[in-house]
């Protein structure tokens, strides 16, 4: 599941899927501003079809922590 | 295709034309924000092309619906550059003689307004204000809006689109909202149609109807991107409202289709005419199928009226389908409403081809709907031009599907464009008259055809606009001028704005000619002469040049008149039009730019006999 986390952020931010890591985070990735990061939460919502809360949505702020809130949604499904 | 491999796809994709065909094979209104982000790099990393310069403008943020709207345009063959000015500056931005807005010289302006930020006692405590307050409000924000959308009309030389306000889901006071004196939903129906009476006779300030457009989507929570980031639309509102955008673009570009081409057999009945026998084909009230076939063909009638011809390319015998015209007179559609029916066993690209040349309209102009998935294989690949849209397998779905096409938009439908509808089907009878008579003098003699030249007035400016922008063969110098711009050529004397209106026994044909002439101290220079492809070869064409050669010297005074030939892809037909006319060829450029001049004392008017000339009088011309 991080992995699809990855490629979305990839996709989104424009880089390889392989140059994302774990810890690439809003404060790191220099295009990973607040439009951005909607994108990828939209793109998470659609492809892994849950819903995100806005205070998880503001809360996740690396690759970890977006893969953490898709688990912890999934979850209460 | 799975989203995975369709990223990959577009990481890799080399080309426009190779991003066009992935995105091709997808419904645009189903993309997802993840393969609109995969397909907006694609077009960063191959640099598309910019046909359309984009300004979104409003009191929220736009995002991400720039970014929707460029794939949108990639699928229908438009690379759109979009400017997003910070959110809540727009008057700021269209005031200032140096803004962001200004320089960037937008073909399109988009306006949106969230009413929690206009006027946010009506979003938040709609209940709470008195009849009164609530009156004020709605002049005072129909005034807002109408300012904002005039000047950005004064200012860019674009359409203007202005966002009207989506009801809200749940009004304050419920169902009891309906038996308010003037309730919430009632408030904004009302100042949504203000806003479509106000702009209806503009021809550069168009409402767009984001009430209806995210309609569908009221349901979905959307407060959550709005508290975040001040985005007001949904994500899965974007692709319909880049999808209306799209409309838009393609009326304002002229790119609109003139011709729908119809299979018949499961596309237009259900069944095989040449088996099932004409009573046998399904259409109409008995089956739900003949009821989806026939509401199909009141979808394509629409299209009647809209101005777009209707074409038959059919596997059939001649004679099946015309008994099944002639029998089935309980079906939407007659014979007589197709302007040309191609009806044989030759393959399918080479019948829509022939629908092509017996209309003299481009294969790009056509579009084709056949059932059959091979069939649109087969034209897609020799008629590669010709959009050839997925039909949906089930007929149930064929009438809202033609429905939801944005292949036909125009920006305003004339009495003009019915004409030519049915100039089209008297142009097959014309044809038919040729083959009559003897020489083409005779032909054209028994026409009967009467020609009246005039100053484009304010009525005009629209048909001008689009001929303009749709006049491929027949235009000397292929110039598309905006709206504005052709509203700024009546208003200035150094300029003439001409246009011809021609009709012949078989009927009117409306507008079919244009010229513009332009003052230069001695001299004028015919910056555009053009003629609609219909109109051609019965020598319209040299009524128009006669007009403009008495013009220069009678009206302007001028000693020479100068022109230009512009070669395009298409525009062959006039290359030799100026030397015929008597021009004198000055240079010839290496791309094949020609420039001419005639001095006005050896201008004559070339002979016409057989056509009727009625030049109006306040042009200043004795005769043309």
């Amino acid at each position: 599941m991080k992995e699809l986390v990855r490629q979305l952020v990839a996709d989104v931010l424009g880089m390889d899927p392989g140059e994302v890591s774990d810890e690439l985070s809003r404060d790191t990735a220099d295009n990973w501003d607040s439009l951005n990061h909607l994108r990828i939460v939209t793109a998470i919502e659609q492809e892994f079809a849950v819903s995100l809360s806005m205070h998880d949505i503001q809360d996740a702020r690396d690759v970890s922590g977006l893969a953490e809130i898709v688990t912890r949604a999934k979850g209460a499904q | 295709m799975d989203a995975q491999e369709f990223a990959k796809r577009f990481r890799e994709a080399a080309s426009v034309v190779e991003l066009r065909e992935i995105l091709g094979a997808r419904d645009p209104l189903g993309l997802t924000a993840r393969e609109i982000a995969v397909a907006g790099r694609a077009a960063d990393r191959l640099a598309v092309p910019t046909d359309l310069r984009v300004a979104f403008m409003g009191t929220h943020t736009m995002a991400p619906l720039p970014a929707y709207f460029r794939v949108h345009g990639i699928i229908h063959g438009l690379g759109i550059e979009c400017l997003e000015t910070p959110y809540g500056q727009y008057m700021q931005q269209l005031l200032a003689d140096e803004s962001e807005v200004i320089r960037f010289e937008p073909h399109l302006v988009m306006l949106s307004m969230a009413m929690r930020q206009v006027a946010p006692e009506i979003h938040n405590r709609f209940s709470s204000l008195s009849p009164d307050a609530l009156q004020s409000a709605r002049e005072r924000l129909l005034e807002h809006v109408v300012q904002a959308a005039e000047l950005a009309a004064r200012r860019t030389s674009g359409v203007v689109l202005v966002a009207n306000f989506p009801r809200p889901a749940y009004p304050a006071l419920g169902i009891a909202d309906a038996k308010q004196p003037l309730g919430e939903t009632e408030f904004y129906l009302r100042l949504n149609l203000e806003m479509l009476e106000r702009f209806r006779d503009s021809d550069r300030i168009h409402v767009l109807d984001v009430d209806r457009l995210v309609g569908g989507y009221r349901s979905e929570s959307t407060e959550r991107m709005y508290f975040i980031a001040k985005t007001l639309w949904p994500e899965s509102a974007c692709n319909p409202l880049a999808a209306e955008l799209s409309r838009y673009a393609i009326a304002a570009t002229g790119r609109t289709k003139k011709c729908l081409v119809l299979d018949l057999d499961n596309t237009l009945w259900g069944g095989v005419v040449g088996e099932d026998g004409p009573r046998g084909i399904v259409v109409g009230p008995g089956s739900p199928a003949g009821e989806a076939y026939e509401a199909f063909q009141h979808a394509v009638c629409s299209l009647l009226d809209r101005g777009i011809m209707l074409g038959v390319c059919s596997k059939n015998n001649p004679a099946d389908v015309q008994e099944a015209f002639r029998l089935r007179t309980d079906m939407p559609l007659s014979w007589d409403d197709f302007a040309f029916g191609e009806v044989g066993w030759d393959h399918k690209a080479a019948g829509v081809k022939r629908v092509a040349q017996a209309l003299n309209i481009g294969e790009d102009s056509l579009v084709f709907l056949d059932d059959n998935p091979a069939e649109r294989v087969v034209v897609r690949g020799i008629a590669s031009s010709v959009a050839v849209p997925e039909l949906p397998s089930d007929p149930a779905d064929y009438a809202r599907f033609l429905a939801s096409q944005v292949f036909f938009e125009k920006l305003r439908v004339k009495s003009d464009d019915l004409t030519r509808v049915l100039d089209y089907g008297a142009q097959q009878r014309r044809e038919q008259l040729r083959g009559e008579v003897g020489t083409l003098g005779q032909y054209l003699a028994q026409l009967e055809t009467e020609v009246e030249i005039r100053a484009a007035s304010k009525s005009d400016l629209a048909r001008v606009h689009e001929l303009f922008n749709k006049t491929n063969q027949f235009n000397l110098t292929t110039r598309r001028y905006s709206i504005a711009d052709v509203e700024s050529f009546t208003g200035q004397p150094q300029y003439l704005l001409g246009v011809l209106i021609a009709r012949d026994r078989y009927g009117p044909m409306g507008t079919v000619g244009v010229f513009l002439l332009e003052a230069e101290q001695a001299a004028v220079r015919l910056d555009s002469f053009l003629m609609s492809c219909r109109a051609l070869g019965r020598g319209i064409e040299t009524t128009g040049m006669n007009c403009v050669k008495a013009l220069v010297a009678q009206r302007f005074a001028a000693d020479r008149l100068l022109a230009r030939f512009v070669p395009t892809a298409k525009n062959d037909p006039a290359k030799n039009f100026l030397s015929e006319q008597g021009f004198r060829q000055l240079e010839l450029g290496e791309d094949g730019t020609a420039s001419y001049e005639a001095d006005a004392a050896a201008l004559r008017p070339l002979p016409c006999d057989y056509l009727k000339v009625s030049v109006d009088p306040q042009l200043g011309v004795n005769q043309a």
